[in-house]
């Protein structure tokens, strides 16, 4: 069997604004997962992501007919649960860090340093993704694990495409001075 | 040539997005072009692979276990007590609007804390339809049907249960991987059943089914997604073994060598772990981790997959020591092979050949666009399928050169083709089943289903045998592109059908394998075993069982006692009643078909299926539920017309299809109807709704036999939540029974009520095939009843009457037949009651 459904996943959307409950359990089924670690990474707090996770299919229940089509539907749910952790995150006076990161425009220019990245020992990469700051964390995890488009990213994050390629590149230039020797902080 | 080129524009902003494969194919093609000519360029690109293989290593980032579907019944208890459904919202989405429940979003950010590690593994079923099917038949009961309609006891058709079935004298022809072959041309070397199967056996599952059942040596093995892979008899469907493999296994299976290759993952992602079990008793041989598991190659004892790390390997499939390695793409799906050469389509849209001996690459394809999926060899050619969404395409090339021979698009999703004999059959998203002819790609015949999810076909001798996005198997005539015949099961057929041995063997979403085909008329239908419930066959002892003379009660729905003893049945079928004496003798049928007064149409909403309710009034007065005339019929103790009651909509005291009605000791009169029950005076007045239809603790999704007791409590058997409701006379929910049990008292799929004096609540279990009895306080007290045809035991028990004298009428759906029961000790006498 090729991929039944693909294709589907914006009539389920118009399903559920019809208010057919059978497509909330498909959407559910499909994407339950992927959002439960998505609101893992960001609340660090597994019983809260399944709270949100339950807030997010809501939200997508009651916003189903207001669905514009503009990201894919995994865009559209990850945007929504984002927003939710975002909310009650705020509501609960946890810690929020403030992306004040200068996000200047981005160049399409090569960097030879980056040669580095490209020959450094995976599990060395790995460890200094980890020591990233949350806004490159999360949008690595976004491209690499949940393998977003740029749309998708700039619909969950709420910036503008452009933003989208000088946060990655940003991200980039953090890890790469992660990995300098002299760069390492801890 | 080179140097008139013009100045090359770096592409470095599109590379992640190139190595996370969104880019449209446009942009795809211009990264590819410009990595060629750009040393610069390629050197990010490897730094950008490097942080993708990195952040896929992070301990914190990947899904977890699927959560209980206990998450879900908790959003749905939200959604109905919390937000009223958006019923009647457009369904066009407007353009250009943000969704409602967006707030303006800041610029801020949130705490990346990588979370602690994940929550431990959850076993529980994910979905609910899931676990519905894991109570329906308790694990992984097999049950057997008997012949349609059964119209004679089993027990005088079957001199003998233990001879040798003459099916089994030879094993069907295997079929051992996904579409049959190593080649994956969706061929079967077996037989499929030229004349509308029957079911033969059933097996439930407690996940949702969406593998092809694949077949060696006489047994069948499917996984899923209930994280066990199963393996079953052909002939009978008893479970040899079932093994936990954990995730929520969709990947195509294997078996071969011996082994058992099952990856735990679903299509949507590409990889997992693959499990490689002992065909003979499932015990696990060894695991690989981060594997494409999608109809693993198995040839000659050797395993060939690929690795998410962007490897591809040759195993020894016994013991996982690896023959080979090479690097390449990553792979979109598994391999298919002939004459010792490897044929993929990688997540790069390209087509590879590779030799199988040490994977050295021959040639390399690359189409224009979509996902590819599974390759199909062919004689010289080999066809492949990119997956664009909307435009998919089918490609022919040759199998020694790669060299594209033709291309076939018709503007809708595609499914890979079956291939036999120079021909094509292509399973395509408009609805149509196309014959190509499989040199050149032109159209022979084209079949339409007028079902645009019609997604994949087997291949059986002159018939093509497809599933689609719906419950409904096709057999098409593969010379003309006619049907042959179709048969709905349930939920979705999530994969192709095996076909071999003469039957097919068909997954569905609902979480059953079944196995299909024709029986023959002398064959014996094997019947389980007696259930080891000490309870069974204690509780209540077999009087009688009658049908209509020697035909089936035509779908018995509901029934009620005269006041006279009689028992009147609605027989669904014929839009008539038939009455029973309480000795079992036919006493006449009552009732015509038709719209007028006194006329009765029992069909559902015109959506066939026989149903249709009665009840009796304090004065003798007759209530007919006649839903196909969406309307509630009085008649005198006569049988004279007095009124009726109808209108059609949501409004109080209309109907949208009512299946039965109960009445109380005070003259009430409750009416079960889609929209909802509704309480009535006895001249049809409108009184109160009780409960309504929903997800919620109080409210039920179908309430086919209600019951009212003497003290104007309402039975509400919900079967799809597996519960029995009791309203109180004000409306209020008072009780639940059998829900969320695990225990004997659970209910899969309660279809009726009756209460009897002493206040204890009988529920008939359409697919536990038994009576379950509960007290006054809803504690669980006994059942009886077993699967079967004989004496005594149900297939699908619809409805029961008690009639005050320690006697239970019984009417099984399938059974076709109407038994009594005595009552044994204690529900029987009860306490200060006289025996009769």
């Amino acid at each position: 069997m090729q991929q039944p459904f693909a294709g589907d996943e914006a009539t389920v959307i118009v399903r559920m604004a019809a208010g057919d409950r059978a497509a909330l359990a498909e959407l559910y089924a499909r994407h339950e997962r992927a959002l439960l670690a998505y609101l893992r990474l960001l609340t660090g707090d597994a019983g809260l992501a399944e709270e949100l996770l339950q807030d997010t299919l809501l939200a997508a229940w009651t916003g189903a007919h207001a669905f514009a089509g503009r990201a894919s539907v995994q865009g559209w749910l990850f945007g929504i649960a984002r927003r939710r952790a975002h909310d009650t995150l705020r509501r609960r006076h946890l810690r929020l860090v403030d992306s004040t990161a200068l996000e200047t425009a981005s160049s399409s220019e090569p960097n030879p340093e980056d040669l580095l990245l490209a020959e450094a020992d995976r599990a060395e990469v790995t460890a200094a993704i980890a020591r990233l700051g949350a806004i490159h964390q999360e949008i690595l995890v976004l491209t690499f694990i949940h393998e977003l488009s740029y749309l998708d990213l700039a619909e969950v994050l709420g910036i503008p495409l452009g933003t989208v390629k000088s946060r990655l590149n940003h991200a980039k230039r953090a890890l790469r001075e992660q990995l300098r020797p002299e760069g390492i902080r801890r | 040539m080179t140097a008139t080129l013009p100045p090359m524009e770096h592409v470095a902003d599109l590379l992640p997005a190139f190595v996370n494969r969104t880019l449209t194919q446009p942009e795809r093609a211009q990264v590819m072009g410009h990595l060629t000519r750009c040393p610069a360029c390629a050197a990010e690109l490897r730094a950008w692979q490097a942080i993708q293989q990195a952040t896929r290593d992070l301990p914190f980032t990947r899904p977890g276990a699927p959560l209980p579907d206990t998450v879900l019944d908790q959003i749905w208890a939200r959604i109905d007590h919390a937000t009223p459904p958006p019923l009647h919202a457009s369904t066009t989405p407007p353009p250009n609007r943000r969704p409602s429940e967006e707030d303006p979003m800041t610029a801020m950010t949130m705490p990346l804390v990588p979370a602690a590690p994940l929550a431990p593994e959850m076993p529980a079923p994910r979905l609910r339809l899931s676990r519905r099917a894991l109570l329906a038949l308790a694990g992984a009961a097999t049950v057997l049907l008997p012949l349609s309609g059964a119209p004679q006891r089993l027990a005088e058709r079957l001199p003998g249960l233990n001879g040798v079935l003459p099916w089994q004298d030879a094993l069907p022809p295997d079929f051992p991987t996904f579409r049959g072959d190593w080649q994956h041309t969706g061929v079967s070397a077996g037989a499929g059943p030229a004349k509308k199967p029957e079911i033969l056996w059933q097996m439930a599952s407690a996940g949702e089914m969406r593998v092809q059942p694949v077949m060696v040596d006489g047994v069948v093995y499917a996984s899923s997604r209930d994280g066990k892979v199963y393996a079953v008899d052909y002939a009978t469907g008893a479970q040899r073994w079932a093994t936990e493999i954990g995730g929520a296994p969709e990947a195509q299976m294997t078996v071969a060598a011996g082994l058992v290759f099952a990856g735990d993952n679903n299509p949507y992602s590409s990889y997992g772990n693959l499990a490689i079990l002992n065909a003979t008793d499932g015990a696990e041989v060894w695991r690989l981790a981060d594997a494409q598991t999608s109809a693993p190659l198995v040839i000659d004892g050797t395993l060939y997959t690929g690795t998410g790390d962007g490897l591809l390997h040759a195993y020894d499939a016994a013991t996982g020591d690896e023959r080979w390695q090479t690097s390449s793409a990553l792979m979109s799906r598994g391999f298919s092979y002939a004459d010792g050469v490897l044929y993929y389509g990688g997540q790069d849209n390209a087509v590879y050949a590779l030799r199988a001996d040490d994977g050295t690459q021959l040639w390399r394809f690359q189409a224009e666009n979509g996902q590819l999926g599974t390759t199909v060899v062919g004689d010289g050619l080999i066809y492949e399928i990119a997956f664009d969404g909307t435009a998919d395409q089918v490609y022919a090339l040759d199998a020694v050169t790669g060299e594209e021979r033709w291309r076939f698009a018709i503007n809708a999703r595609v499914q890979p083709p079956a291939l036999r004999d120079g021909v094509l059959y292509l399973p395509g998203g408009d609805g149509s089943i196309y014959a190509l002819d499989a040199a050149k790609g032109t159209v022979r015949w084209r079949f339409d289903f007028g079902n645009p999810t019609v997604y994949g076909g087997t291949l059986a001798g002159d018939l093509l045998y497809v599933t689609g996005g719906g419950p409904t198997l096709y057999a098409v005539n593969i010379a003309d592109g006619t049907e042959r015949w179709h048969l709905d099961l349930d939920g979705v057929l999530g994969a192709p059908p095996m076909v071999t041995g003469g039957s097919i063997y068909v997954t569905t979403t609902t979480g059953n394998l079944y196995a299909l085909g024709e029986r023959a008329s002398d064959a014996p239908t094997v019947l389980p075993a007696p259930q080891a419930n000490a309870d069974t066959g204690a509780a209540a002892q077999f009087l009688w069982s009658v049908r209509n003379g020697t035909e089936p009660i035509s779908d018995p729905h509901g029934m009620a006692i005269a006041p006279n003893g009689d028992i009147w049945l609605a027989e669904g079928g014929k839009n008539r009643f038939l009455i029973f004496t309480p000795d079992g003798t036919l006493r006449e049928a009552w009732g015509t078909a038709g719209p007028g007064d006194g006329e009765f149409n029992f069909t559902w909403k015109n959506g066939g299926g026989g149903y249709g309710g009665i009840a009796f009034g304090q004065d003798g007065s007759i209530f007919v539920a006649d839903p196909g005339n969406a309307r509630v019929q009085k008649f005198d103790r006569n049988r004279q017309f007095v009124t009726a009651w109808s209108g059609s909509g949501a409004a109080d005291g209309a109907f949208e299809a009512p299946v039965h009605v109960a009445t109380d000791a005070a003259g009430n009169v409750y009416v079960s109807d889609g929209g909802g029950i509704q309480k009535f005076s006895s001249d049809g007045a409108f009184l109160a709704r009780v409960g309504g239809p929903g997800e919620g603790n109080d409210q039920y999704t179908c309430s086919a036999v209600l019951s009212a007791d003497s003290a104007g409590n309402v039975l509400v058997p919900d079967c799809q939540h597996q519960r029995v409701l009791q309203f109180g006379p004000d409306g209020g929910l008072l009780m639940t029974l059998g829900a969320d049990s695990t225990g004997p008292g659970a209910l899969t799929f309660p279809t009726s009520t009756a209460t009897d004096a002493a206040g204890n609540i009988y529920v008939t279990d359409q697919k536990q095939s038994r009576v379950s009895v509960y007290d006054a306080n809803g504690a669980f007290l006994t059942s009886w009843g077993a699967f079967g045809s004989n004496d005594g035991q149900f297939i699908e028990p619809a409805s029961l009457v008690l009639d005050g004298a320690g006697h239970v009428y019984v009417a099984d759906f399938r059974l076709g037949n109407l038994q009594k029961f005595q009552l044994l000790p204690p529900l029987w006498p009860l306490a200060g009651t006289p025996v009769p």
